[in-house]
């Protein structure tokens, strides 16, 4: 089945194309440039238009990875790249003392593009920043109104990101299922 | 001596504003950086530095970068946008600090001289402010 779209949303340095980079059977289409912005942003590079990736589920599914540029000045790609998705997998950088409000933003801007509000929530970093927790995070999105799975992940290791896609496509079988 | 960013926004202003002259029909003519910051424009009005344009501008100079790629066509050297109302040449430039000029004619304009006057203008205005500025530091220790 599929192509399916999953798009990968979040701040600046959230680990989206790092993310694709890592779960993609292919060579990722990257449009990654020099950021003007290196020093404030604390990243030499930036996204400016998106990531492409796939990967061949087990099942036979094939799904479409599209990673969205982070910054606000680049929100006129998100209903493009969001348009016929199945589901978000919004990024947290736990170094940002902002991540849980940065992440609500991200879902507040994604849930209402993809098929049933379909997110999940994945919080990096965490090694070295054990707060926020995953409960942190779990509390402030029920709180907005958002029932979506939270979970620790390192975006460079694939098993991490399968997981994710795991979650959102297993959500969005429930969804279904229920209707 | 190192340049002073506002010094050098309003040295490109100015080669901006002769862009705009020598280029008929022209009604727009401004730098942004690659990843989408507006550097300067050819009016006087200090330009506000995060400014969608630059954004979209970099964004499709991008995917004309992945296009160009995809038919193994190597660098993307121009994207040439032609509309109703007029027509778009956009030209990425720069040894070290990599921008974006951007000019907007207001009708169909003869499109040889306008590439020329942008490629004259991209290789000046590199020449003038295209060092990082630790490399102007460092040339004057």
């Amino acid at each position: 089945m599929g192509p399916y779209r999953i798009v990968f949303a979040g701040p600046i340095g959230a680990g989206k194309t790092t993310a694709i980079g890592a779960l993609s059977d292919i060579p990722p289409i990257s449009t990654e440039v020099a950021s003007a912005e290196a020093e404030a942003v604390g990243k030499q590079t930036t996204t400016v238009a998106f990531d492409l990736g796939q990967v061949l589920l087990e099942n036979g599914d094939l799904v479409q990875l599209y990673g969205a540029p982070g910054q606000a000045r680049f929100d006129f790609m998100w209903p493009m790249i969001s348009e016929n998705a199945i589901g978000a997998v919004i990024l947290a950088d736990n170094r940002r003392p902002d991540t849980i409000e940065l992440t609500l933003e991200y879902v507040r801007e994604f849930a209402p593009r993809v098929a049933a509000g379909n997110c999940v929530v994945g919080v990096g970093r965490t090694d070295a920043h054990r707060k926020p927790t995953v409960d942190d995070y779990q509390d402030a999105l029920e709180a907005a109104g958002f029932a979506i799975p939270v979970m620790e992940v390192d975006v460079r290791h694939k098993e991490h990101s399968l997981l994710l896609l795991d979650v959102l496509l297993a959500r969005l079988e429930a969804a279904h299922d229920g209707a | 001596m190192a340049l002073d960013p506002r010094d050098s926004r309003i040295g490109m202003q100015q080669e901006l504003a002769a862009l705009c002259k020598q280029v008929a029909s022209a009604k727009l003519a401004a730098i942004a950086s690659e990843d989408g910051l507006l550097v300067a424009t050819h009016e006087v009005a200090e330009p506000p530095p995060v400014d969608r344009k630059s954004a979209v501008l970099a964004s499709l100079i991008a995917l004309a970068r992945t296009a160009a790629k995809e038919h193994e066509l190597e660098e993307a050297r121009w994207v040439v946008l032609g509309c109703r109302l007029g027509v778009m040449l956009v030209r990425p430039f720069g040894r070290q600090k990599r921008r974006l000029l951007l000019l907007v004619t207001s009708e169909s304009v003869k499109l040889g001289p306008a590439l020329n006057a942008a490629k004259d203008f991209a290789v000046r205005i590199d020449a003038k402010y295209g060092q990082p500025e630790t490399v102007q530091a460092d040339a004057v220790a």
